[in-house]
């Protein structure tokens, strides 16, 4: 590997970003979100679904419009440039504090979902400490290698996805969504509130991403983002569609994790039976996904506040913080779920809208913008290096018959 | 008690490797900082595997945010 693989200097398309954003909601989401709005807005709950599709776009028009203003600069290097550098650092922690606790909780989902699905004789401590080491392996090769890992993981995903929704085609029960709107639309509306959190409030991460993408993309990222979005908005009607009409709602809002439970479901003639560990595989990927930006963000915003030239040597020390407090960070199942679903939502909303909104409104306000480059670690210019040779050239001929020094 | 021995070797390692990479003077920085966050990590994972009690950060973001969301799941668990 070499020395300088996983600098931060490098550049995704707009494509792999929209995928990243796609398995980012996708993880741990995808399995837990759908059976939490069901328990309120009941058969309704894909009503709910559709009313909070739009915010998954809306939050990413503000991310956006900070981007245009500072194209090259992650959001802890324009928060400084915003409100001033302490008040731009002070920012910084909030969302470091943010990342580090997210983590922590993604990688609880995924030990949650292992001890009590697929290894349920496996410490939980050994399920964390493994996965994180994949995680860590990840960050630590950069973005470009996490990028490229999304764009793999969409394909397997989407088709495993569409396999999952058509086996279960003969399962389905129109007549578990009798009867609609029963309670009016005041319920369904009570449904948007946990999806607005969780994962639509954490789309965050993006603003460290946003000035990787390279230049002859930037054209494409609305369009690509808005494409994201709407996938984001189907995937979880449909999820919330199937998990109501296959299984019901009471069996819905009573599963830890619904979509693999309905995976359970899936019977084609006794030839096809037993997929649900296909759900399995998508969602440790999309977990390992949402798990990888997560750290990734937490280290480079990190890195960014302290004036450090690489993120990389932040991510063990991080794995060190992140595994304790997985294990600590809910007491049970029970306990998960009321604070992902209660205060989540607020504390999420807190960090991806209104600190975002209210560093764009002051933007405007104060008319600041900054088109400079924000490289991270800062790129010596090629010029200087070789100026800087040629000097020490004619300094010093004879180093030129010399081996020259790898760094 | 193998398990907390491990675990300062683990740590021990890790440190020495982010102080030989980062052995420069201009690198400092980062040997400094990540040697730090490294300390807090060892300090929280032992305290977590002898069960010493540790601070938990969703108690105090719920008593801190108590405030707006039960109002709102209240609003919401009416009438469920």
């Amino acid at each position: 590997m070499s020395k300088f693989a996983g600098i931060n200097n490098a550049e995704i398309t707009s494509g792999q970003i929209a995928k990243l954003l796609l398995l980012f909601a996708l993880g741990s989401a995808a399995l837990i979100l759908p059976s939490a709005v069901t328990a309120i807005a009941k058969q309704d709950g894909w009503i709910s679904m559709v009313i909070a599709g739009p915010f998954n776009y809306f939050i990413l028009i503000v991310y956006l419009a900070l981007a245009e203003r500072f194209p090259n600069l992650s959001l802890a290097q324009y928060a400084e440039k915003i409100v001033g550098k302490w008040g731009g650092k002070v920012l910084t922690l909030f969302y470091i504090l943010f990342f580090l606790l997210l983590s922590a909780l993604v990688l609880r989902n995924i030990s949650d979902f292992m001890s009590l699905s697929v290894l349920p004789l496996t410490p939980e401590w050994f399920i964390d400490s493994t996965f994180m080491l994949v995680v860590i392996y990840g960050v630590f090769l950069g973005i470009e290698t996490i990028a490229r890992t999304g764009e793999i993981l969409f394909g397997w995903g989407m088709v495993v996805i569409m396999v999952i929704i058509f086996s279960l085609f003969n399962q389905f029960d129109l007549r578990h969504f009798e009867p609609i709107l029963y309670d009016g639309i005041l319920r369904p509306l009570k449904g948007v509130y946990p999806v607005l959190g969780f994962p639509i409030g954490e789309f965050v991460f993006i603003t460290a991403i946003l000035p990787l993408v390279r230049q002859q993309d930037l054209q494409k990222l609305r369009k690509s983002l808005k494409v994201s979005a709407v996938l984001i908005a189907f995937l979880s009607v449909l999820f919330t569609v199937f998990l109501v009409g296959v299984m019901g709602v009471d069996e819905t809002s009573r599963s830890p994790f619904a979509v693999y439970d309905m995976a359970k479901n899936i019977n084609i003639e006794e030839i096809l039976v037993r997929v649900e560990i296909l759900v399995a595989m998508v969602w440790i990927g999309t977990v390992f996904m949402k798990l990888a930006l997560c750290v990734y963000v937490l280290a480079v915003l990190t890195a960014q506040m302290l004036n450090l030239s690489t993120y990389r040597t932040l991510i063990l020390p991080y794995a060190f913080i992140i595994v304790p407090l997985s294990l600590i960070a809910y007491r049970n199942v029970a306990h998960s779920r009321d604070f992902a679903m209660g205060v989540w939502t607020i504390y999420s909303l807190f960090h991806g809208f209104v600190l975002p909104f209210m560093l764009l409104v002051i933007a405007v306000i104060r008319k600041k913008k900054d088109g400079s480059e924000g490289s991270f670690p800062p790129i010596i210019p090629q010029q200087t290096a070789g100026a800087e040779q040629s000097k020490q050239a004619e300094e010093q001929p004879e180093m030129l018959d010399k081996e020259p020094v790898r760094t | 008690m193998l398990a907390p021995v491990i675990l300062v070797l683990l740590a021990a390692v890790i440190g020495f490797i982010i102080w030989k990479n980062n052995g420069e003077k201009e690198r400092s920085r980062e040997r400094g900082w990540s040697l730090f966050i490294l300390v807090i990590g060892l300090w929280f994972s032992m305290a977590v595997l002898l069960r010493l009690p540790v601070p938990n950060p969703t108690d105090w973001i719920s008593n801190l945010l108590a405030p707006i969301y039960k109002p709102i799941l209240a609003w919401i668990e009416e009438g469920t």
